[in-house]
C-alpha cells in the first residue's frame, strides 16, 4: 500500500470514529440534508420524467393542424377544403379528424374522442407503436382503442364490448380492439381512438365536415413555408404548426417547473446558510481537538483531509438516501408531493404514472448544489482554525 | 547543542497594552540534558515551551533545534518536527475523547510519515504499562481519572521515541507515589535513550528527586539559571 493511500485510510478510519461519537448530531444533520436532497431530486426526476413522456408524445403531434375559424371561434371544417390543398408541394398527407369530448355520466369523467382516417396516417406516424393490440380499421365497425384511465373507468371486466350514447341518446355499440401503452399515458389516458366513420356516427356530424385537418409534410424544415401557403390558400382557417404547439406545451410546463425550482432553490439556500452557520461555529472542543492534533504533528492538510472525509461521509450518505428516496417517491408514489404543482394543468392527465428519469447530469447538478456547498461549509471553518498556531490547545 | 533559544520574545495584547509573556529569553541545552524550569503560575513557562516546541512563532528572537532555525521552517516542517523530534506533555488534559487510551497513545504514530510497524502496538502497550495503566488500554478518557489521563498523555509523548520531551507540569495532579514513578521513567529515558528533557514545574519535588538537574527560574517572562542548591531549596 502506498503511504498516501494508507494515510487516507487512516484518516477515514479516524473520521468514522469521530462521526460515530457525535452520532446523534451527525444523524440529525444527515437527515435534514437527505430531506433537502430528496425534495430536489424527486422534483428533478419528476420534471425530467414528465418532459421525457411529453416529448415522446409531442412527436406525435401532426406537423400542421388546420382549423376553420368563424367569428373568432373554431367550427367544423368542410371536407372539400382538402382538395384545395392538393397542389401544395411538400404535403405528404392530409388526414381529416373528428374529435371532441364525451362526458361519462356514470363515472363523472370526461373522455377525449379522437376519430381519424387511420389508413391515411403516414408511415412515419408512431401511433401504431403506442397501441397494444389492433388499430381500428377505417370502416364503420365500432372498433376502438382505449387509454388506460378510460379502460379503468369502464369496468369492462373481461368484456370487450360496450356502448356510448349518441347525441339523440341512442346507443352506439363499440368494440375494444386495442389499448394505449401505459408509457404514453400522459397524453392517452383519457383517449378513445376510433375510425373517422365511427366518430362521425358517435357525434352525429354531417357527412361533409370534420373537426380539423392534420397535415403531415415530407420535410420538417418546410413546415413554416407550407403553413404560410395554406394560410394564404384558406384565409378562413387557423394554421397551427408543430413547433408552435410544442412551444405552448413547453411554456406551460417550463413556467410551472421554473416556479417550483425557485421554491426549492430557496429551501436549498436556507439549508446552505444553516449548514454554514452550524459549521463555521466550531465548538471549543472541536477547536481544541484540532489544536491537539496539530501539537502531536498533524499538518493543516491532514486536518482538512479529515474534515473532508467526515463531511463526504455525511453528505454522501445523505445524497444516496435522498436520491434513492426520491426515486421511490416518483416511481411508487408518483411524486405525490409535487404533482399538484406540475400536473394541475389540464393538458396533463392527473392519474399518470411517471417513470423517474435521472441522468448523470441531473445527479451532478444536485450534487453540485447540495454536497459541494455542504463540504465547503464544513471544510473551510476547519481550515480557518487549523491555520492558527496550536499553542492555544496547550493552555 | 540540541536546543538553542536566542533572545526569545512573545508579546500578548491585553486590554490594548503589550504584555511580554516571554521576555528576552536565551538558553542552550545539550543533548541528553535534564532541565527543570521553575516559576510561579503566570510567569510565562507554558508560553516558553510552546515557542520551543514550534507551537507558536516568537515576536522576536529564534529557536534553533538540531541546528535548524524554526523561523526559516515552513508550517509543514514544524509539524514534522512536532511529530518526530518532540514529545509534548500538556499542562491540561489533551486526550482525544473519541479514542481509547491505546488509540490516543498510537495517534502520533498513525499519521507520521513513517508507517507504523507491527511492533508499535506492543510498544504502546509497554508504555501504558510503564506509566501504570496496564488493563486500561481500552478505556476512554472519560473513564479515567485526571491523573490517569495525564499518564496516557505521557505515554503518547514517548511513542515516537522523540529526542526532546517538553513537559508542562507533568506531575501536577498526580499523587506522590505516581509522581515518583513518572520521574523514574523520565530519568530512565534520559539516561538510556539520551532523551533531552525540559520539564516545567511550580513545585520543587522534581528538583529534589533529581541529582543536580540543571535548573532555570522563570519570573515575569524572564529566565535565569539557578544553581542546583538554590533549586532544591525551593
Ligand atoms: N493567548 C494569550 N493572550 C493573552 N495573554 C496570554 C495568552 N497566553 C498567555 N497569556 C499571559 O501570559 C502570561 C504567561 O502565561 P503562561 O505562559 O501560560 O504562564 P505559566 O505557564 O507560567 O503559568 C500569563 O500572564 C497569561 O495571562
Ligand atoms: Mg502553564
Amino acid at each position: 500500500m502506498t503511504p498516501i493511500l494508507e494515510r487516507h485510510l487512516n484518516l477515514l478510519d479516524y473520521a468514522l470514529t469521530s462521526l460515530w461519537r457525535r452520532r446523534l448530531k451527525n444523524a440529525g444533520i444527515m437527515m435534514v440534508f437527505a430531506a433537502v436532497i430528496f425534495l430536489v431530486a424527486s422534483f428533478q426526476m419528476l420534471t425530467r420524467g414528465l418532459i421525457d413522456v411529453s416529448e415522446k408524445i409531442l412527436t406525435e403531434v401532426p406537423d400542421i393542424v388546420i382549423q376553420k375559424m368563424s367569428a373568432g371561434r373554431q367550427e367544423a371544417i368542410p371536407l372539400d377544403y382538402r382538395e384545395r390543398l392538393d397542389d401544395i408541394f411538400g404535403i405528404l398527407k392530409v388526414v381529416p379528424r373528428i374529435w371532441g369530448y364525451y362526458f361519462d355520466e356514470t363515472n363523472g369523467a370526461n373522455y377525449t374522442v379522437m376519430a381519424l382516417e387511420l389508413d391515411a396516417m403516414p408511415a412515419s406516424s408512431q401511433l401504431g407503436r403506442a397501441v397494444i393490440g389492433e388499430v381500428p380499421s377505417n370502416n364503420l365497425n365500432g372498433g376502438i382503442v382505449l387509454g388506460q384511465t378510460v379502460l379503468g373507468n369502464l369496468h369492462l371486466g373481461g368484456r370487450r364490448t360496450f356502448s356510448l350514447f349518441r347525441p339523440d341518446l341512442s346507443l352506439k355499440p363499440l368494440r375494444v380492439v386495442g389499448e394505449f401503452n401505459p408509457a404514453t399515458e400522459i397524453m392517452t389516458a383519457d383517449l378513445i381512438l376510433m375510425s373517422l366513420a365511427d366518430g362521425r356516427d358517435l357525434f352525429d356530424m354531417p357527412p361533409e365536415v370534420v373537426t380539423d385537418y392534420c397535415i403531415y409534410v415530407a420535410n420538417p424544415a418546410e413546415v413554416g413555408t407550407i403553413a404560410r401557403k395554406i394560410a394564404a390558400r384558406l384565409p378562413d382557417t387557423r394554421v397551427l404548426t408543430k413547433p408552435q404547439i410544442q412551444k405552448t406545451y413547453q411554456v406551460i410546463f417550463g413556467w410551472r417547473s421554473g416556479f417550483a425550482s425557485i421554491c426549492l432553490l430557496t429551501a436549498l439556500v436556507a439549508f446552505a446558510i444553516l449548514a454554514w452557520d452550524k459549521a463555521s461555529g466550531l465548538s471549543p472542543e472541536e477547536k481544541r481537538e484540532i489544536g491537539i492534533l496539530k501539537v502531536i504533528g498533524w499538518q493543516t492538510s491532514d486536518i482538512l483531509a479529515l474534515r473532508f472525509w467526515e463531511s463526504l461521509v455525511v453528505s454522501g450518505l445523505a445524497f444516496l438516501v435522498g436520491c434513492l428516496g426520491a426515486y421511490g417517491h416518483v416511481l411508487f408514489f408518483s411524486g405525490s408531493l409535487f404533482r399538484p404543482i406540475l400536473l394541475g394543468w389540464s393538458v396533463i392527465h392527473p392519474s399518470l404514472t411517471i417513470i423517474p428519469v435521472i441522468g448523470g447530469d441531473d445527479l451532478l447538478l444536485i450534487f453540485t448544489f447540495t454536497v459541494v456547498p455542504y463540504m465547503a461549509a464544513t471544510v473551510i471553518p476547519a481550515w480557518r482554525s487549523s491555520i492558527v498556531p496550536p499553542e492555544a490547545a496547550i493552555k | 547543542m540540541i536546543i538553542e533559544c536566542k533572545n526569545l520574545m512573545k508579546v500578548y495584547q491585553t486590554e490594548g497594552k503589550d504584555f511580554r509573556a516571554v521576555d528576552d529569553v536565551s538558553m542552550k541545552v545539550e543533548k541528553g540534558e535534564f532541565v527543570i524550569i521553575l516559576g510561579h503560575s503566570g510567569s510565562g513557562k507554558t508560553t516558553l515551551l510552546s515557542l520551543i516546541g514550534g507551537l507558536a512563532r516568537p515576536d522576536a528572537g529564534a529557536v534553533i533545534i538540531h541546528g535548524l532555525d524554526q523561523n526559516r521552517q515552513a508550517e509543514s516542517e514544524l509539524a514534522e518536527l512536532r511529530n518526530r523530534t518532540i514529545g509534548f506533555i500538556f499542562q491540561f488534559s489533551s486526550l482525544i475523547p473519541t479514542l481509547t487510551a491505546l488509540e490516543n497513545v498510537l495517534l502520533p504514530l498513525t499519521f507520521s510519515k513513517v508507517p507504523p510497524s507491527p511492533g508499535s502496538y506492543d510498544q504502546a502497550c509497554t508504555l501504558l504499562e510503564q506509566v501504570g495503566l496496564s488493563g486500561k488500554e481500552k478505556s476512554f478518557p472519560a473513564q479515567l481519572s485526571g491523573g490517569q489521563q495525564r499518564r496516557v498523555a505521557i505515554a503518547r509523548a514517548f511513542i515516537n521515541q522523540p529526542d526532546i520531551i517538553l513537559a508542562d507540569e507533568p506531575t501536577g495532579d498526580l499523587d506522590e507515589e505516581t509522581e515518583g514513578e513518572i520521574l523514574r521513567i523520565f530519568r530512565e529515558k534520559n539516561q538510556i535513550a539520551k532523551t533531552t528533557f525540559l520539564v516545567v514545574t511550580h513545585n520543587g519535588v522534581l528538583g529534589k528527586t533529581q541529582h543536580k538537574p540543571r535548573t532555570f527560574m522563570m519570573k515575569n517572562g524572564v529566565l535565569s539559571e539557578n544553581s542546583s542548591e538554590v533549586a532544591s531549596s525551593i
